[in-house]
């Protein structure tokens, strides 16, 4: 049996709450953090050189003051003031994933991502992964040049003469490709349309045939099919969730990241207001339990393998006559439910399914049709082209590739295809057969490659090219150099070294999109505008350096008459060009093309009434002709009325769902499935050498640095929680258990997986993140990347209609086998629930007598059935002794309710709260003297988190270490409990024990105006100021952690090492992954630090500012204006990152600012409300829309 | 002399040596790292006096970051250019100084023209630029031509010198003038000119000292932290003119009523620690 709990927890573990548990965790400072580092050796003699040397140097800098240097510009751009910031509108385009962004630039250099709030598809909403693509374009591991790759590596030369220059290499590639038949351009979803005119271009020049293959490594290809057979527009639909009263998703993470999750994310919470008479409401039909399962309202907990038979259950119940659903009575029933909630809301609902299987997307699109949500909740007169890729035409691809008769493979950045796909296994076996110097299994080392050795290969490759047919052979004969090209000709465009550009011939590095001209078109007529924020790097200190991809391809075909190579920004003409042509065209806002282009550049987006056409030039298998523009249509074979459609008129054709009803797949039969699923930091893989992005916890299991396979946990009788096969007993000590996993038979060779206990993971399914275990993510010592988790995609399948799935059924889990000494899991770290001790021992509260009593030693088993630890409670602090109500809940945290119990939830919330604040009355220190006389007049910060409202996405985790210098420490610091973020995110369960809803807090420094903090430091450096502000001051603090240990919330940090890399002993820099020179000790990434932060030292705490130099920034610019502060002065880097708009940040004692409106909703508390710390930051309490019948 | 050996006396004497040791030991600890007075050597002998003082010229005409930016900034050398395109002898100096900002941005005096190309030219196309250019121009200005030969290369030598740096690997002539950084403040300190001098409208001359009169700037003030703080309790904000300090309600009823006669720094916060130091 299941059991409704009251409680909110954050893990089995605490859920169980053990003896061991609780000694475990009942201290402040857990004792993981307390070992010392075994990895820093220091000897006797060592110290005193130390000591010497530290002497010496402290005398020697004390006598002589270092001359330091300012050196202005010569010719000072306009643009440019140093010391102000500038911004620039460009778009963050990493294969499908979109978002419009604002990048913040000092003296030249990016350093911060911000929303572009004029998008009408983001509103100003932000990414985890947009907020990393900073750091991506400070990466040391990136080309600086075009390069040859033998054995495996990209040669670049110390001494720059050595490397051949773009003229050499564009001559060598231009005149190759000219003789290749057959050329395939490999990607991922192109959203650039001057990306594929340029391929376009370039299929026009080149006397070969030239195909693009798009894939998409998370494919959506069945849902483009679908819609394709339906509608005749092989696109997305253009959802709408705003317009949604209730959403069904079928294992669809559509808040973290399927397809356009920023967007849906505002969209969904859009329609999801506490305050008003209408929340919609969610319910998500999945086995592991992912960002947005943990968001739904109701959750069905279905086997990835059943899906189908689910997605067929509700078609049968919603349009009817399909064929019979073979699904369990329980998951029917509540199906059933569903469907009668859905048919209660037609018009109104939305159903979409992540599944990549044909017929089960022509049933979701029948299931919709026949809700009526075209021209409601999904939008008739616009598709979105957020993925594009074909998993049939990839699959062709590979098959030409190995059956030889592809001659030229350009691999467009970005896409991996030795890695991110099913068939990496057989692109890489390909392309190494290609490669003369790989033998037997393993590279020749570059340096010492014996040409004559080589060279027999290469004659075998000639004399199959004369076997094959005519061609010039001068090209391949004439010289020492042309006699090692390989029959195949690999060219990768890729920024980094990648396990794809080893196995190319050459690397033609693309610019990173913060240096590129560029377009992208995500939803048909919103258009959106890169631009270069920065020189390109490399080409700038004398480099060869890089260029753009579609620049190459426009090069190697030696298109001149729409493409002028001579120009001095020849691409940005190129962009103009065909906006001129195609953009400009169709709208008539602007009469002059250059007006337009200024006003298009400016905003960064331009919205086109008219929506165009999807258009894909042609560019892939078979085209013949381009689609013409078409939409979604109601009328066709729907049985209920349609809505009234605007203006299109769609081309929709007539699909028997009845018969692809009866193509749904048998559930399987197996007692174990496996589903592999993407997480929010590390996409398709494509993101994996980025530490930031390595380091954010996985909002839903919270661990970092890896990939862990979630095992399920049951609740039996009474209180007992198993997890499978009982794993990880000891997740709170962070440690964590191995297993084998096998999956898909004796093919495919079982890797060892750390595991993670994961709530709401359905019984007898098992679940592995994607895009993990990437062997090459950058250059040699210097990746980051390379090696961390377990790399899924061998794993992954093909059906019988040529879509990659995404689960499997064939998977065996062993027993434990090893254990994970260093499982970096935020989990158990920087709780909030603390009992306490005396001088005499561990204080516990028995429940028999009601006493407290004192022990200093381990319980027996028999006494911590009635003892208690005592925790640090609301009555403790009134009435030392006496009573006591410990755990989690009676403290608040987390406040928690339904739609349809609002007034109760206020109410249970205003008694808290007035209990809590009469408890506070009680005191010494005189709050509101302080409030009327400094706090009343001037600022009063604070700020407001909307818990309904976090979806958990992660990205103001990353906002806020890129716009604070927050470093990152690796997986071994985190494992010790030594994670810097200034901002977490807390996931915390409720509900059923089994199948948990999720709430997220994000916490920060909530500024109290009576600091536990303050009062303990003994050098006063971290004091309180006029604004309500608690300030830490760096440079003050001697690191003796009083404040850290005295913080309720545990959100001060200490920088235990030189994370900053800025002190002189380089023993003290932790490394990430096995680097030679430590993240951030290159004056490459340094260029990525905000200069108006102080970068902090080895020794000092810190903590959230409240982004005090944002504050101060706005106010400057008030006074230099001399006007009144507004709320779009001070907007704090988390706040802006936000999708969702769940932070709200501003002066309260501005009356008619945003906080002050936010402050009034009746849901609102202080966690830890009752330890009287008056802090300033405001929660609303999480409120879910449940269903009553999908309960219990 | 028994008095002045007696044990209370000794005992005195070694008591006024310890805390006149610890005294001194204090200060200057405190001192170390600040640099008051300094006047260090630049790669130009720009003279403040000529041109702030005799010529008036507007302080933020060149320090044009002052009213807008953290940085007061020193000026581009295009900035330079400004008036130096038609003033190409120094009163002092004669072609001395003034050639090094044409050797840095590549003006050819002769021609009236920039050079195109200049960043390709090597060190020694350059000097032969202005070789013509201080031969001819001395001439012109009546220097004996026997002596011109060895002025040229004595001023090509300095340019050469101001330009480049060994340490730094900066071999080119041409490009930015390295000058000499005399105003810091530690890396934790943050220091924003726009709100001294176009919020606070603060003359430079407060911090600066009377820079119009100095030959070879040096540090006037001594940029410890006791200075600012004094500073910020002592000096008036600009209370009224500035629509921003109507939030401060309270002070403005004060004032109303005569209670108070003005709002310092220190009264809106100026003296809290994040002020600075973040």
């Amino acid at each position: 049996m299941k059991k409704q709990n009251d409680k909110v927890w954050i893990g089995t573990d605490q859920l169980q709450n053990s003896a061991a548990y609780r000694a475990a965790t009942d201290t402040e400072v857990a004792a993981e953090q307390r070992i010392e580092n075994p990895r820093l050796e220091a000897t006797r003699r060592d110290f005193l050189k130390y000591l010497g040397f530290g002497m010496t140097a402290a005398t020697i800098a004390s006598c002589d003051i270092p001359v330091r240097k300012a050196i202005p510009y010569v010719s000072k751009p306009d643009t440019i003031v140093p010391g102000v910031a500038t911004y620039y509108a460009s778009t963050f385009i990493q294969g499908g994933d979109y978002v419009p962004v604002l990048v913040k630039t000092r003296e030249g250099r990016p350093i911060k991502i911000e929303g572009n709030s004029m998008s009408p598809i983001t509103e100003g909403g932000t990414s985890a992964r947009a907020q990393a693509s900073v750091l991506t374009m400070y990466d040391t591991s990136r080309f600086d040049g075009p390069a040859r790759v033998r054995g495996g590596r990209a040669l670049r030369e110390r001494v720059y003469a050595d490397n051949p220059s773009w003229e050499v290499l564009d001559d060598e590639i231009g005149g190759r490709l000219r003789n290749a038949r057959q050329i395939r351009i490999v990607s991922h979803t192109i959203l650039s349309p001057s990306l594929k005119l340029a391929i376009r271009d370039f299929k026009n020049r080149m006397p070969g045939n030239t195909v693009l293959v798009q894939y998409d490594p998370i494919s959506s290809s069945a849902l483009l099919d679908a819609h394709e057979a339906a509608f005749g527009v092989r696109a997305v639909p253009h959802y709408r969730f705003d317009n949604a009263d209730v959403i069904v998703g079928f294992n669809c993470d559509f808040l973290g990241t399927w397809i356009s999750p920023v967007e849906y994310g505002r969209q969904y919470i859009a329609g999801r207001r506490t305050d008003g008479r209408r929340m919609s409401r969610h319910v998500q039909v999945e086995s592991h339990m992912s960002l947005t399962g943990s968001n739904a309202d109701n959750r069905i907990m279905v086997k990835p393998s059943q899906q189908g038979q689910a997605i067929l259950a509700l078609y049968n119940a919603v349009v009817g006559g399909g064929a019979a659903a073979n699904l369990n009575a329980t998951a029917a029933a509540k199906i059933q439910a569903v469907a009668n909630e859905l048919r209660g809301a037609r018009g109104a609902a939305l159903v979409v399914s992540g599944s990549n299987n044909l017929y089960e997307q022509q049933l979701v699109i029948a299931i919709n049709r026949a809700l009526g949500s075209y021209g409601s909740t999904i939008e008739t007169n616009r598709w979105s082209l957020q993925r594009q890729g074909s998993d049939q035409n990839m699959a062709r691809f590979i098959a030409e590739l190995e059956g030889g008769e592809v001659d030229a493979v350009i691999v467009l950045d970005g896409a991996n295809p030795a890695f991110d796909n099913a068939w990496a296994g057989q692109f890489t076996a390909a392309l190494q057969a290609n490669d003369p110097t790989f033998r037997n299994g393993e590279y020749l080392d570059p340096r010492r490659i014996d040409e004559n050795e080589v060279e027999d290969r290469g004659e075998q490759a000639d004399a199959k090219e004369e076997n094959d047919g005519n061609r010039d052979e001068s090209v391949f004969k004439a010289d020492a150099v042309s006699r090692n090209f390989r029959r195949v000709l690999a060219i990768s465009t890729s920024t980094v070294p990648t396990e794809t550009t080893q196995l190319c011939e050459y690397v033609t590095p693309n610019h990173h999109y913060l240096e590129s001209w560029g377009d992208a078109e995500a939803v048909q007529g919103v258009y959106s505008l890169i631009q270069p924020t920065i020189v390109p790097i490399f080409g700038a200190v004398n480099r060869y350096g890089t260029r753009q991809e579609g620049e190459s391809l426009l090069v190697w075909s030696e298109e001149t008459e729409r493409y002028d190579p001579t120009a001095t920004q020849p691409y940005l003409n190129y962009v103009k060009r065909n906006w001129e042509e195609g953009v400009f065209g169709s709208q008539g806002r602007f009469t002059s093309f250059q007006a337009f282009w200024d006003s298009a550049l400016h905003d960064g987006v331009f919205n086109n009434a008219s929506t165009g056409s999807v258009n894909d030039y042609g560019l892939g298998y078979d085209a013949t002709a381009t689609a013409p523009a078409a939409a979604p249509d109601a009328t066709t074979d729907a049985p209920q009325e349609a809505p009234a459609l605007t203006e299109v008129q769609p081309t929709a054709r007539t699909v028997d769902y009845n018969a692809a009803s009866r193509r749904i797949l048998a559930p399987g039969e197996a007692e174990n499935e496996i589903t592999f699923f993407e997480t929010v930091n590390m996409g398709n893989g494509v993101y994996g050498n980025n530490p930031w992005l390595l380091e954010v916890p996985d909002p839903v299991a919270r661990t970092t640095w890896g990939n862990y396979l979630s095992i399920p946990v049951t609740y039996v009788d009474g209180n007992s929680y198993t997890a499978y096969k009982d794993l990880n007993p000891e997740e709170y000590k962070g440690k964590a258990d191995k297993v084998t996993v096998a999956v898909g038979g004796e093919n495919q060779a079982p890797e060892t997986v750390t595991v993670v206990r994961q709530f709401g993971q359905m019984p007898g399914t098992f679940g592995l993140a994607i895009g993990y275990g990437r062997r090459m993510t950058g250059a040699v010592g210097k990746a980051i990347g390379n090696e961390v988790g377990v790399n899924v995609y061998p794993w992954l399948t093909v059906d019988e209609d040529g879509y990659v799935q995404y689960y499997s059924g064939e998977v065996a889990i062993s027993d434990k086998v090893d254990s994970e000494e260093e499982f970096p899991s935020v989990q158990y770290h920087h709780t909030m629930g603390l009992t306490t001790h005396n001088e005499n021992g561990r204080v516990y509260y028995n429940t028999v007598t009601g006493e407290n009593e004192t022990f200093d030693r381990e319980l027996t088993e028999e006494e911590s059935e009635y003892l208690q630890p005592f925790h640090v409670d609301e009555k403790t602090v009134m009435e030392l002794g006496e009573g006591m109500q410990g755990g989690l809940t009676k403290r608040s945290i987390i406040f928690q309710g339904s739609f349809a119990e609002l007034p109760e939830l206020r109410e249970e919330i205003a008694e808290r709260r007035v209990e809590a604040q009469h408890l506070n009355e009680q005191t010494l220190y005189p709050y509101e003297e302080y409030v009327k006389d400094i706090y009343s007049q001037g600022h009063w910060w604070a700020m407001h988190v909307d818990l309904t409202s976090c979806i958990g996405c992660a990205a103001c985790e990353v906002a806020c270490l890129s716009e604070n210098n927050v470093q990152v420490v690796g997986k071994y610091e985190v494992w010790r409990h030594h994670e810097m973020k200034w901002l977490r995110i807390d996931r915390y369960f409720y509900g059923d024990v089994e199948n948990p809803r999720a709430v997220y807090q994000p916490m920060m420094c909530q500024h109290c105006d009576n600091a536990p903090c303050e009062n303990v430091c003994p050098v006063a450096a971290t004091p309180h100021s006029d604004e309500g502000m608690n300030q830490m001051i760096y440079n003050r603090c001697i690191g003796t952690r009083y404040c850290a240990n005295n913080c309720p919330y545990k959100v001060r940090r200490f920088n235990w090492l030189d994370f900053s890399t800025a002190d002189l002993f380089s023993s003290n820099e932790p490394e990430l992954n096995d680097e030679e020179l430590p993240f951030g000790a290159d004056n490459l990434t340094r260029m990525v630090l905000n200069p108006d932060v102080t970068v902090r030292s080895r020794g000092v705490i810190e903590k959230c500012s409240f982004c005090a130099q944002r504050l101060q920034q706005g106010k400057l610019t008030a006074k230099i204006e001399k006007r009144a502060l507004r709320d779009s002065d001070v907007r704090v880097a988390c706040q802006t990152a936000c999708p969702t708009g769940a932070i709200t940040f501003g002066d309260r004692n501005n009356k008619q600012g945003d906080v002050s409106r936010k402050l009034e909703n009746p849901l609102n508390y202080l966690v830890l409300e009752e330890t009287n710390t008056q802090s300033s930051v405001f929660y609303a309490a999480r409120v879910h829309n449940s269903i009553e019948a999908l309960e219990a | 002399m028994q008095v002045l050996t007696s044990r209370g006396v000794i005992a005195f004497a070694v008591f006024a040596l310890v805390v006149l040791f610890g005294y001194t030991t204090v200060n200057h600890a405190i001192d170390l790292g600040r640099q008051q007075d300094y006047q260090p050597g630049q790669p130009i002998k720009f003279n403040h006096q000529v041109h702030a003082g005799i010529h008036k010229i507007e302080c933020q005409y060149c320090h044009d970051g002052a009213r807008r930016s953290k940085h007061s900034v020193i000026p581009a050398v295009n900035t330079c250019m400004n008036c130096h395109r038609a003033i190409n002898y120094g009163s002092n100096y004669g072609t001395a100084e003034i050639t090094k900002i044409f050797a840095s941005i590549g003006w050819d005096p002769l021609e009236g023209a920039y050079i195109a190309n200049y960043d390709q030219m090597t060190n020694d196309q350059v000097k032969d630029v202005y070789r013509k250019w201080i031969a001819n121009k001395n001439l012109t200005e009546g220097v004996e031509a026997d002596d011109i030969e060895n002025i040229v290369e004595e001023q090509l030598e300095g340019i050469e010198k101001a330009l480049t740096n060994e340490y730094t690997g900066d071999e080119r002539i041409a490009g930015p003038i390295e000058w000499v950084r005399i105003h810091n403040v530690p890396d934790h300190v943050y220091f924003n000119h726009a709100q001294h001098v176009t919020v606070g409208n603060l003359k430079c001359q407060n911090c600066h000292g009377q820079v119009q009169e100095m030959e070879e700037v040096y540090q006037y003030s001594p940029l410890s932290m006791g200075w600012c703080i004094n500073c910020h309790r002592e000096t008036q904000v600009q209370f009224d003119d500035n629509e921003y300090y109507k939030s401060y309600e309270r002070y403005h009823e004060e004032i109303k009523a005569g209670v108070r006669d003005g709002v310092t720094v220190e009264d809106v916060g100026g003296l809290n620690c994040q002020r600075c130091h973040y």
